[in-house]
């Protein structure tokens, strides 16, 4: 029994890496632009479509996907904060979220015109294929695989955050943008750099699922959801919280198929309903948003 | 103030005017017409239920198409049971669906902005994946099909049978037109002038002796009422309703009515529902990709036209002392 | 008589700063009091206390002889408590009768009719109205109170407060950012209103002409505590008070230093000519010039609320100016973004030093060198700890745990590490014991020596005295007086006309 537990507990955790690379991006983002990016789930999307397409063009070569597809939707990003957002900073928060959302229409549809609606698949790469034994039971090798991403990213995140000049400048200008500003910190650049930096491991995650997920035009809308839900729980703009809120939704994911079938969608809410009222901002958040 | 009371008549002709029209069209006008008028006009009611909150509160609500599924839903139910007569049973299913607004307004209306635009989202998915999975009781992917629409009837006095469309027609327009009119009624109230207030200054309100909370609150039931009179209304009229109407892409709809048509008037919400519509016939037949231009359209608003096609008209012809807000028609 | 407002042993805490630190008041039905103080007194705290936007953390209040320590805002407004707000604080984009509206509304319990229409109101309208004739905005009833001028907007503000008839009105610093005429229209109304109607003010003011011209009643707040109070005249020849505003004495003398000279003599590093800055529709600054050369330890001096945050802001770039130039040497500066300001060659210590709470002291000095690249110029971490010692010991510990003390030498560190060319620093010595200040006009000589221009804002005379060559004095926005320091600590007339109270 407690192997199938832990068993279970493992497979949603894996689940919840693609999550946590989403929310990781969608938190930064908000905790240094104070925005709000409803097409981050979008940008997801997006990455798995590029890399499918990058696979499928140089013959099936999952690595390249991988590499080509994120980068090509941190150009979308750069484009999206440099010409786009930026002309909203001053507006009424509606205003910035309405933008967002436009994109999250446009992107939809678009993928929809240039790979058609029906879903696509990629086979897993070889060298990933195939399965361990892990407590007695099969564990596909490729979710072991992106546990170790997810580990990498965090710990990368953090060290990034932490331990370089470059994370300090972040955190610095997120707490307090103006003093920043007045230290020399060119604010504008540091907002694009984030809002590409974000993105990015939107679309990683996003190409990271293509093997193990079919890709369809509604993943965005799913995920981003999702994200929705993992940030409320953990709170906007902390990555600490980003992390233990996919980890959450993941296990309850998966707890939830394993005992309660019907109501496995509703936990998710229930679970954030709760967040709500005891701790409003979330874990980890902050409150003057 | 000679300008201001001949402005008044005309507006007043003109509701009259349009008043006339609708109930003059299925004389007129074959199935195509009537159904498009009812289109526009449940479109019109739900994105004013929308706007009360957006345009007129300052609230951004991503997920209103919750309470207007939930309408359709219980009112869908309500009839299909074939005893319940179509008018208790839209007004049971409007009730539901407020009920439903306050309950998980409760839980947003303690946060702004950003927060709350995520919960609205989050919530109104939430009751998506209810219709959609709980089978047994929605039907599930497929959704509840068949809906009678019963009759119109007092015991004793008359009954008369709603399945015609001419005859549903009568009665849709007339509850949306009761509809409508109530929402404009609340938004010349003092209540209304206080939600105005909040958009403008929350925090002064407060300071005016106002708990704000259960304001919002109350506005955010209010709001839920009518998207779920809507809902009510629309299930008949289609006799199927699917997990779709409760999508966000749905509560999309009255977002992008009201800021086409322009968030800062009472009468925007309803002309950017005309113009959606509209715009959403003619493209369909051209292009599968509506969402697509629909999306560039939102971008072209809101990074230049903030006041949509009412704001954009009344700043070439109004005149400089027209107070903001909702403005008369 | 008994009392209207009575608060007991009231506390504030934010963090470890303690804002309000056991605050007894009386406030007797009638009349107007006034409570002034200098900096960090605790006055804005205090006010938020007693209109229920913050919670005190001990202590209880009561007004009419009920207790309302917990109450929320709107529940006091009800009671019978109104205020009006520093910042104007209306609803911009409707119209001024309809501003005035939503309190009556409030009052008259008829806010949440929902289908009666609002038009039909006709008690409700001409009350408003009435309110409107009395501040003098009748004329201006159906204007967007966004495009109304300042003055009549701050009108508008106490129009506000008003309209929901209360017993106690509360106003924040009403003729902040007003010209003299303006300033005068609301100095009658205000007379007459406590005159006429049976409202009594509390207020809280920086420009002591409207305290003495209106106060009957002055309370004096000095970190955090009653200080004293009593009429204007008893406070006007109290030493204490003179002592606060003026500043603490310093212990022991700071090292000797080369005599002034009267004007700005050699190489003019900043310039700036005819400035105005506005907040909003709030004219702050009025056609402020002053200059500042290589080498020297200039100050602006002034009570609180006159303009000197506003100045330094505004030469930085944070509160660009609408009007007025601004030179570094010789380049024009005006309106750049504040991180082109500082990559120029002036750096900013805010007087609430804004250090970054999440990093540590290590990280916050290091800051200015992984974003501009230096840190091995005339300045390096080394160095900054050799005249602020403290600071060594606290290398790992998180900005958010540091005493206010090592918070300002650790702002001033981290901006002497972008090698500025010119040091801006706002309020130095608020908030040190005599211990830390003497250090840091240890450091300020240190940093002369090396090369460091510095533009010091501060309301402590003293402290200004033994560093500065050259001051200038705002007052009301404007360069009330210009000249040596030593000149300036002389002319008693002048210390008591701008610096005193």
């Amino acid at each position: 029994m407690v192997g199938t537990l832990l068993y279970q507990g493992l497979v949603g955790l894996s689940e919840a890496m693609y999550l946590w690379l989403v929310a990781a991006g969608l938190s930064l983002i908000f905790g240094v632009l104070r925005i709000l990016n409803f097409a981050h789930g979008s940008l997801f999307m997006l990455g798995a479509y590029l890399a499918f397409y990058f696979i499928r063009l140089l013959g099936g070569n999952f690595w390249v996907g991988l590499l080509l597809g994120p980068m090509v939707v941190a150009a979308v990003g750069w484009a999206l904060e440099s010409f786009f957002l930026r002309r909203v900073y001053h507006l009424d928060v509606a205003f910035q979220l309405l933008l967002t959302f436009a994109f999250v229409l446009i992107f939809d549809d678009l993928v929809k015109l240039v790979w058609g609606p029906l879903y696509q698949s990629v086979a897993t790469p070889a060298v990933l294929s195939g399965a361990v034994r892990v407590l007695g039971r099969p564990y596909p090798v490729y979710n072991l695989f992106i546990l170790g991403v997810g580990a990498l990213v965090g710990l990368g995140l953090w060290l990034l955050l932490e331990q370089t000049p470059w994370g300090t400048v972040v955190r610095a200008a997120a707490s307090d943008r103006d003093m920043a500003s007045a230290l020399g910190v060119r604010v504008p650049r540091l907002y694009t750099a984030v809002f590409i930096f974000g993105a990015w491991l939107a679309a990683l995650g996003g190409a990271l699922s293509v093997p193990v997920h079919t890709i369809s035009p509604g993943m965005g809308e799913s995920i981003i959801i999702e994200a929705f839900l993992v940030v409320v729980i953990g709170g906007l703009g902390s990555l600490k919280g980003a992390f233990l809120g996919a980890v959450l939704i993941g296990l309850l994911h998966a707890y939830g198929i394993m005992f309660l079938p019907m109501f496995e969608l509703a936990l998710a809410y229930i679970g954030m309903a709760i967040v709500l009222i005891i701790r409003p901002w979330g874990m980890f958040g902050v409150r003057e948003v | 103030m000679d300008a201001v009371a001949s402005r008044r008549r005309w507006s007043r002709l003109l509701v009259a005017g349009v008043v006339i029209a609708l109930l003059v069209l299925p004389q007129v006008g074959g199935r195509f017409w009537q159904y498009l008028t009812l289109n526009i006009l449940l479109l019109s009611l739900f994105s004013l239920s929308f706007n009360l909150l957006f345009g007129m509160t300052g609230l951004l609500s991503f997920g209103q198409a919750a309470f207007y599924a939930t309408g359709a839903y219980a009112t869908a139910l309500l009839l299909r049971t074939e005893v319940i007569p179509l008018l208790p049973s839209v007004i049971l299913g409007t009730v539901v669906a407020a009920l439903l607004a306050a309950f998980i307004g409760f839980f947003c209306v303690r946060h702004t902005h950003v927060y709350f635009a995520m919960l609205t989202l989050a919530f109104g998915m939430m009751v998506y994946a209810i219709m959609w999975k709980w089978t047994p009781v929605t039907g599930g992917d497929d959704g509840l099909i068949g809906i009678p629409r019963g009759s119109l009837s007092i015991p004793g006095l008359f009954t008369i049978r709603m399945d015609p469309l001419a005859h549903y027609y009568y009665f849709l327009t007339v509850l949306a037109l009761l509809g409508i009119y109530a929402l404009y009624r609340i938004s010349r109230s003092p209540f209304g002038l206080v939600l105005n207030g909040m958009r403008e200054n929350a925090g002064r309100v407060e300071f005016a002796g106002i708990p704000t909370r259960r304001y919002l609150w109350w506005a955010f039931t209010i709001a839920g009422f009518f998207a779920g009179l809507a809902g009510s209304l629309m299930a008949p009229l289609e006799s199927t309703v699917a997990p779709a109407s409760a999508h966000w892409a749905k509560s999309a709809e009255p977002v992008m009515a009201s800021l086409i048509g322009g968030p800062f008037t009472f009468a925007g919400p309803i002309v950017g529902s005309l113009i959606y519509i509209g715009l959403k016939e003619v493209i369909v037949r051209f292009t599968q990709y509506w969402l697509l231009i629909f999306g560039t359209g939102l971008l072209v608003l809101v990074l230049g036209f903030r006041g949509g096609v009412v704001g954009f008209l009344l700043q070439r012809f109004a005149r400089r002392d027209s107070p903001a807000g909702p403005a008369e028609k | 008589m008994a009392p209207l407002l009575h608060a007991h042993g009231v506390k504030k805490a934010f963090g470890k700063f303690l804002a309000v630190d056991g605050v007894d008041v009386t406030l007797p039905p009638g009349g107007i009091t006034a409570v002034i103080g200098p900096n960090g007194a605790g006055k804005t705290t205090l006010i938020n206390l007693l209109t229920g936007r913050l919670v005190p953390d001990a202590g209880r209040i009561f007004f009419h002889e009920r207790e309302i320590t917990t109450l929320g805002p709107s529940e006091r407004v009800r009671r019978g408590m109104g205020r009006s707000f520093q910042l104007v604080n209306i609803f911009p984009r409707l119209s001024v009768h309809e501003n005035v509206v939503i309190p009556v509304l409030a009052h008259c319990r008829l806010a949440g009719q929902m289908f009666r229409p609002l038009v039909g109101l006709a008690d409700v309208h001409a009350k408003a109205d009435a309110i409107l004739d009395q501040v003098g905005l009748l004329a201006r009833a159906r204007h967007l109170a966004g495009q109304l001028s300042h003055g009549d907007q701050r009108l508008l503000e106490i129009a506000l407060a008003l309209s929901t008839d209360p017993h106690l009105l509360i106003l924040d610093e009403p003729t902040a950012g007003m010209n003299p005429r303006e300033r005068v229209q609301v100095l009658e109304q205000i007379g007459r209103l406590a005159a006429e109607r049976e409202v009594t003010f509390l207020l809280v003011e920086h420009d002591m002409d409207v305290v003495f011209s209106l106060a009957q009643r002055i309370v004096v707040m000095h970190q955090g505590r009653i200080l004293t109070e009593g009429t204007p005249e008893a406070i006007q020849g109290d030493p204490k008070v003179r002592e606060v505003y003026l500043g603490e004495a310093i212990l022991g003398k700071a090292e000797a230093r080369t005599p002034a000279v009267g004007g700005p003599v050699g190489d003019v590093i900043l310039e700036v000519r005819q400035m105005n800055t506005y907040y909003g529709l709030s004219h702050v600054l009025h056609d402020v010039s002053l200059s500042v050369c290589r080498g020297e330890v200039v100050a602006i001096l002034g009570r609180n609320g006159v303009g000197k945050t506003t100045t330094l802001r505004s030469i930085m770039g944070l509160t660009p100016p609408k009007a007025g130039t601004i030179r570094l040497r010789g380049r024009e500066v005006a309106g750049r973004p504040a991180y082109d300001i500082a990559r120029l060659g002036v750096a900013y210590v805010p007087d609430d030093t804004r250090i970054f709470p999440d990093l540590t002291t290590l990280e916050n000095l290091q800051l200015p060198m992984q974003v501009l690249g230096r840190g091995n110029g005339r300045w390096n971490v080394e160095k900054v700890e050799a005249i602020f010692s403290p600071l060594r010991d606290l290398k790992q510990r998180k900005g958010r745990f540091l005493s206010g003390g090592e918070k300002k030498m650790l702002a001033i560190g981290r901006a002497l590490m972008t090698d500025p060319e010119l040091l801006l620093l706002d309020e130095a010595s608020e908030g040190l014991g005599p211990l830390l200040v003497r250090l840091l006009l240890g450091a300020l000589e240190r940093m002369r020596k090396e090369g460091v221009t510095i533009l010091l804002a501060d309301q402590n005379v003293k402290f200004a005295r033994e560093v500065a060559d050259r001051a200038y004095i705002l007052e009301k926005g404007a360069i009330a007086y210009a000249g040596a320091m030593a000149d300036l600590w002389r002319d008693e007339a002048v210390v008591k006309k701008y610096l005193a109270v």
